[in-house]
């Protein structure tokens, strides 16, 4: 034995410089090695050195600095807003108190989600309940919806006296105020953010119930489990991964979340870190609000290091791909017809109902006034009145409107096309380095974008790209650089979904085609692509409704030729013409629905593989 | 020999793909083809002294040679904090034909950001910039630094109410934060002093923008600070007796903190503090604190509301909105045009003014005034103070935290 | 001649050694059979041969070329090696018709369409699927994919076929018509193909050779008739043969001085063998196939004494269960015979069929 080892060590090292030379060469023309350098590089650029920025400038002097502290040089290194932030007299209410309801929240919205979406999911997979097609639709609905819908009919139903206005729908009816905590803060910030994000649940849940193969459980309840017993030891623990993943991007998302939480929180002065945030953004403390997006990122990534810990990395495909398609239905006997109504009722009243309202507003020259007289179509088509909004025009008649509505869609169609293609490239990645260094470092830093305020984001990238850098052009001020922010945003969930669809594909489908000769593009082109097609447009389209929405994000980078939907939204809300801004966002979602439907007839996108099942 | 290979394999990559990165630009998405709206802008070469010789800002000239050589720049970009700078495009571009105005319509903070990281990128999009001062950072950062320079023609100077004269940019308008009521609840002012607010029978019925998100508000707040011993001498007035401080070190931060002991309402906006005061048939309306443009939306929205005009020590602070021209700016004679435009030219009528001749608004001129509004000169307004509120604004955003 | 050689080829994964110093020679026309349980080694040497994996050390060689040097970490891309491989799972792509999935190959090489589709035509009439040429593989049974998955194969004409378990997806009936399907295109084709399987029986069936893989190494390659009666291991003796060799541990000393022979005793009692253990004292393994020992009922020389424990006809065939203390035997026995549960008989053992191993390194003792 150890002659033999000796027999193959000594080949070995006279080859060295040519074993090397070799393992360079394999190395350059390996399309794997290549992608994946150049995807590193791509992230290290435009997601590594934003948060180093933000980092380094946390750690900085600032010019505003001067006037407080004495010796302070802009420029120089100091700890001096971090200890103010983490200990002194103003962190409490500046990071303590606001992290612990952003953590508070989080929780409780990834709690009622699950319960959310998890029941639905199983009716809607499981059961023999009616209306099933009608019912999924309607839960994608509230995605498609701005958050602070949802916040805003909770308050015409809810509110009491405490911000004035006329009165909630329940004092109204039942001439009694609600009680503070009801109308505001915590309950209604966690019910509201909770209708929003059940989808990520919903649709994660749904695909894994839906292919865990029957007859597993079916061979529990032979062996005598009863139905609880099945679902506690069988199908959970099958589930499992699927929650994890919509739990981290629901808690994620609900921690980032600004609306919602400004505009329900206020009242009571209920601050979240993201509140926090944006106000020390307002107030011009910029080094305070990026130490504030740095803990928010800190937080997010331990909860998600924790609970990966604590669940243990399970992949949900194991059990995905038996073609098993013999289904048996529960069936909820006498409970089918009640269940089902309840469950459109709820859902019809948080998707349609806002969606309803959304129309009926703009509308409607006075809010709450149900009178024929008080509807027009002003705010629609209405040439200039001096009575109504300083005689602004309608949405309809307004000159930016189409160019508005091109750009948005044009950022939108190319982000999310290019993010949904990047994303599977690093989801090919993931999958065929798996247990790598490089898998791993794009996994994760693919997932950071999440994590980063829109506002920090948009502001590094205001700076790094307002002048030729490495072999960019300046970038600033043109629409390659919205579209280009808006694919880095979106690809923490763009790559979670390409590596999940890539997980779906087995490894032997690409060696068949290499075996057969074809190069590794045209291996891509001809067999990955269009097998992945399903995942594809259905990540394509929850990136697109995603880009559709985002404004935070873009504020900053657009000027007036690439102005977009949202921030016309921003320009009439602003103006306090809501409206206008309704109209607006009407127009958004019936773009959204009508992309939804295209996708769905032509591309067969399926959003529930967009998600990543 | 594992761990070893996998490091080995990584510097290559990136090794290589450094190699590769002008391939990585061309397929990168970075690089999918947009219309690109910048110009070049040729003005950076110059050197700031030459380019402000050139600029001639300390130069009145008539409207007439600006016109002439604005038309050979053809275009003026301008940053405004206000949307209604679509209403001042259309008739500049009316007014003088061949000259495009490119309007970006941001929030004052968004405007400051931008500004700076732009000129520290070596950027001069901008030629005029129309903003508030956020606490003295306008004032005190970007026009010390040289990022904004005071256009002030002779002739619009010497139209501009007392006061006003010794700006930081050209001051345009200004409007001002101040007490809201529900106008069918109480037939007049029910308060007439800030320290009304404090008391007990207002608590929870202060509605306000949250001052950590307006920064107009804070400046209010700052300015009270500033004008402590008038807070001081309106307590006496209001309660026959001297104030007695807790822990305060005066006046003003006294009122701060009996204001948020008073449990205020805090909201995102000044359009749900005037929904909140204005909107008809309430009960029990409360109080409101905000801009005074609001008012505004009383025509507007139906809103049953007024503001109060006499509250002691003063009514509040003048929120004035300066013009500036940015540095470097390439379109100077343009952007001179436009300024004058805005600021109503010589004798106060050019329709540039009139977006913002509205309730709520009054012109820092005393040539112009609206009817159905007091005139600027009979305001009780503390002067704006930016050297003070740059100065104090971070102290008391840090008490008004301590406090909450 | 040597189409295939491989030398020393050592490969690892995650700090495990997966091959060890395998050397194999495969001679063009073979019919070779990687065998082993899985972990073995088997499916990962074939796709070393294949291309698809690369070895950390040692050579591979296809007619005389090198395309693979671990040493020397210089690789030839598989589809440059002249050979094709069916997939355990056949890979085909679901997207393509049979059509299509067969005639990828042959885009790539840049054929002319006619050509190309003569050439695909003829190969799916070889395989009996020209009629579902139009259909998807989803359309398909599980024994018509694996034949398109065949074709996919063959239709570059490739001078070694690969085969990665192909038949383990089909049910009993399909896998023995496969079988012989697999034999015949051997010789019409005129190919070597390497077949990796963890079922000896179409080891046995299939090959002109079989290399028996265990943990990562070699441990025989010889013709299957060997293999099955001269197993040069214990574990291939054990691993080879339905229903399985009978193993039995024993013990062996020197009989009387300088006549060479040796005793063995064991449960089946004292045996006595010629030159084949090295002098002295030591432990054993005997091994004897079913079908090589004879039950009598009545007791003769040298023959053991059982008692019955099972029955169990198999039709043209009956196994029969015998315990004798603690020691279980397994006897085959041609047509259908009957004996009394739990009565006496005495088992017979040719002692030339009789295998021998060492009882520590499990190596074949007897020659």
């Amino acid at each position: 034995m150890s002659v033999s080892q000796e027999g193959t060590r000594s080949p070995r090292s006279s080859y060295r410089w040519q074993r090397l030379f070799n393992r360079l060469k394999g190395y350059a023309v390996s399309p794997l090695y290549l992608i994946t350098g150049v995807s590193l590089l791509f992230l290290a650029y435009t997601v590594l050195l934003p948060l180093w920025e933000i980092l380094k400038q946390s750690l900085q002097w600032t010019a505003s600095d001067a006037r407080r502290v004495e010796g302070a040089v802009s420029g120089e290194f100091t700890l001096h807003h971090w200890i103010r932030v983490v200990s002194s007299e103003i962190s409490q209410s500046l990071l303590y108190e606001p992290l612990l309801n952003s953590v508070n929240i989080s929780i409780w919205v990834s709690a009622l989600s699950m319960i959310i979406g998890g029941v639905l999911a199983w009716l809607t997979t499981k059961t023999n309940l009616p209306f099933k097609k009608t019912l999924v639709f309607l839960a994608i609905i509230p995605y498609m919806l701005p958050s602070w819908i949802t916040s805003f009919a909770w308050i015409s139903v809810f509110k009491n006296d405490r911000i004035g206005g006329s009165q909630g729908i329940v004092q109204m009816l039942f001439g009694i105020q609600p009680p503070d905590w009801v109308s505001y803060g915590f309950l209604p910030i966690v019910i509201c953010l909770s209708l929003n994000y059940f989808t990520f649940f919903f649709l994660l849940i749904s695909v894994t119930l839906g292919s865990i193969n029957t007859s597993l459980e079916e061979t529990a309840s032979l062996l005598g489990a009863s139905r609880f017993t099945v679902l506690r030891k069988v199908t959970f623990p099958l589930v499992m991964p699927a929650i994890l993943s919509a739990f981290i991007l629901t808690f994620s998302k609900a921690l980032g979340s600004f609306g919602v939480p400004a505009f329900l929180g206020l009242p009571i002065k209920y601050y979240t870190i993201a509140t926090m945030l944006h106000g020390s953004m307002q107030n011009r403390m910029v080094s305070e609000s990026y130490i504030l997006s740095l803990i928010l990122l800190l937080v997010c990534a331990s909860t998600i290091y924790m609970n990966q810990r604590m669940i243990g990395r399970r992949k949900s495909y194991a059990t995905v791909g038996g073609k098993d398609s013999r289904k048996v239905l529960f069936d909820l006997g006498r409970w089918k017809w009640p269940v089902a109504i309840a469950v459109l009722c709820f859902m019809v009243g948080i998707a349609i109902v806002p969606m309803l309202i959304l129309v009926l507003q703009s509308f409607m020259l006075a809010e709450g006034d149900f009178s024929w007289s008080n509807f027009t179509l002003h705010f629609w088509t209405g040439q200039s009145n001096p009575r109504i909004a300083s005689g602004e025009v309608g949405v309809l008649v307004n000159n930016s409107i189409g160019q508005a509505l091109g750009n948005s869609l044009h950022i939108a169609l190319v982000a999310s096309a290019v993010a949904s293609v990047v994303g599977l490239l690093f989801g090919y990645i993931i999958v065929k380095r798996r247990n790598s260094l490089s898998s791993r470092l794009i996994e994760q830093v693919s997932f950071l974008p999440y994590l980063i305020p829109g506002i920090a984001l948009s502001a590094i990238y205001l700076s790094m790209f307002a002048k030729p850098t490495m072999f960019l052009p300046a970038l600033y001020g043109t629409m390659t650089l919205i579209i280009l922010i808006s694919i880095v945003n979106e690809l923490p969930f763009a790559t979670r979904s390409g590596a999940s669809t890539m997980y779906q594909i087995g490894g032997e489908l690409e060696e068949a085609a290499q075996m057969q000769g074809a190069s590794w593009f045209k291996r891509f082109i001809r067999i990955l692509l269009p097998l992945c097609h399903k995942g594809l447009f259905g990540s394509f389209l929850l990136l697109f409704i995603s880009v559709m929405k985002e404004l935070d994000l873009i504020i900053l980078l657009v000027t007036p030729q690439t102005g977009t939907l949202t921030t016309l939204i921003y320009k009439y809300a602003e103006q306090g013409f809501q409206q206008y801004a309704n109209a607006i966002m009407v127009i958004i979602v019936a773009i959204i629905l009508v992309m939804y439907f295209l996708a769905s007839k032509l591309g067969k996108a399926d959003l529930t593989k967009g998600i990543g099942g | 020999m594992n761990k070893n290979s996998r490091w080995t394999s990584l510097v290559c990559t990136l090794a290589i793909s450094l190699a590769l990165t002008a391939c990585g630009a061309a397929s990168s998405p970075s690089a999918t083809n947009s219309t690109a709206s910048q110009e070049p802008s040729n003005s950076s070469a110059a050197p700031a002294s030459s380019w402000l010789e050139q600029a001639e800002l300390d130069k009145t000239e008539t409207t007439a040679e600006l016109y002439e050589k604005a038309k050979q720049e053809g275009k003026v970009t301008v940053y405004s904090q206000s949307s209604r700078i679509k209403d001042v495009k259309a008739s500049f571009e009316a007014e003088y034909p061949g000259i495009e105005v490119e309007a970006y319509d941001m929030s004052t903070n968004e405007m400051i950001e931008k500004i700076t990281r732009e000129q520290e990128a070596g950027l001069y999009n901008v030629d005029v910039v129309f903003i508030k001062d956020a606490g003295g950072t306008v004032s005190e950062e970007l026009v010390t630094s040289g990022a904004l320079h005071a256009y002030m023609p002779e002739d619009i100077v010497s139209k501009l109410a007392p006061g006003f004269e010794d700006s930081p940019g050209l001051p345009f308008y200004f409007s001002t934060r101040t007490i809201f009521y529900n106008t069918e609840a109480y037939s007049e002012a029910p308060v007439n002093n800030w320290w009304d607010l404090t008391d007990e029978k207002w608590k929870g019925k202060v509605v306000i923008d949250d001052p950590m998100l307006s920064a107009d508000t804070m400046d209010l707040l700052v300015t009270m600070v500033a004008g402590s011993e008038d807070m001081a001498a309106a307590y006496k007035e209001k309660y026959g007796e001297e104030i007695v401080l807790n822990d305060t070190e005066n006046a003003g931060y006294e009122f701060i903190k009996r204001l948020l002991a008073n449990d205020p309402v805090f909201v995102q906006s000044s359009d749900d503090v005037v929904t909140a005061v204005g909107t008809a048939g309430q009960q029990n309306p409360p109080l409101g604190v905000t801009t005074s443009s609001k008012s505004r939306n009383i025509i507007d929205k139906g809103f049953k509301m007024q503001f109060v005009y006499d509250t002691a020590p003063k009514m509040s602070v003048a929120g004035t909105s300066y013009l500036y021209m940015a540095d470097q700016a390439s379109h100077t004679y343009a952007a001179k045009l436009l300024i004058r435009w805005m600021a109503g030219e010589s004798d106060g009528t050019a329709e540039g003014f009139r977006p913002y001749n509205v309730l709520g608004s009054w012109s820092t001129r005393t040539d112009i005034k609206l009817t159905e509004q007091r005139p600027t000169s009979e305001l009780n307004l503390w002067p704006y103070d930016g050297k003070f509120l740059y100065q104090n604004t971070q102290k008391v955003i840090d008490f008004i935290l301590a406090n909450k | 001649m040597n189409l295939i050689e491989l030398k020393q080829i050592n490969k690892q994964f995650a700090g495990q050694p997966i091959l060890k110093n395998i050397d194999l020679v495969v001679e063009e026309g073979d019919f070779m059979t990687f065998l082993g349980p899985s972990g073995c080694g088997k499916t990962t040497t074939l796709r070393v041969i294949a291309g698809l994996e690369n070895p950390e050390g040692g050579i591979v060689r296809i007619g005389g070329t090198t395309v693979a040097d671990g040493d020397k970490l210089q690789f030839v891309p598989p589809a440059k090696r002249g050979l094709n491989l069916v997939f355990q799972n056949y890979a085909l792509w679901p997207h393509m018709t049979v059509m299509e999935n067969v005639a990828f190959g042959l885009q790539m090489k840049k054929l002319p369409k006619p050509e190309i589709r003569a050439k695909v035509e003829a190969t799916l009439g070889k395989l009996h699927i020209l009629d579902y040429k139009d259909r998807y593989p989803s359309e398909l049974s599980g024994g018509q994919q694996q034949r398109v998955a065949i074709a996919r194969a063959i239709v570059t004409e490739p001078r070694i076929l690969l085969l990665d378990e192909p038949l383990s997806n089909l049910d009993a009936k399909l896998r023995v018509e496969m079988r012989s399907e697999l034999k015949r295109l051997h010789r019409e084709l005129n190919t070597t193909v390497i077949y990796v399987t963890h079922d000896q029986s179409e080891a046995l069936t299939l090959s002109t050779k079989v290399a028996v893989f265990s943990e990562g190494s070699l441990l025989q390659v010889d013709t299957p008739r060997n293999l099955y009666r001269r197993p040069r291991h214990v574990k291939i003796a054990d691993f080879i043969g339905n229903p399985k060799i009978n193993l039995l541990s024993a013990s062996y000393s020197q009989e009387n001085e300088g006549t060479g022979s040796t005793r063995i005793d064991s449960p089946l009692g004292s045996i006595s063998l010629q030159d084949l253990i090295p002098p002295g004292k030591g432990k054993v393994t005997l091994a004897v196939r079913p079908e090589d020992m004879t039950i009598s009922h009545e007791p003769t020389a040298q023959a053991a004494p059982f008692q019955i424990y099972a029955v169990l006809p198999a039709g043209s065939e009956t196994l029969i269960q015998l315990q004798s203390g603690d020691t279980g035997l397994l006897v085959k026995e041609i047509g259908e015979q009957d004996y009394v549960l739990d009565s006496t008989v005495w088992l017979n053992i040719d002692p030339r069929k009789l295998l021998v191993y060492d009882g520590e390194s499990g190596e074949l003792l007897s020659l």
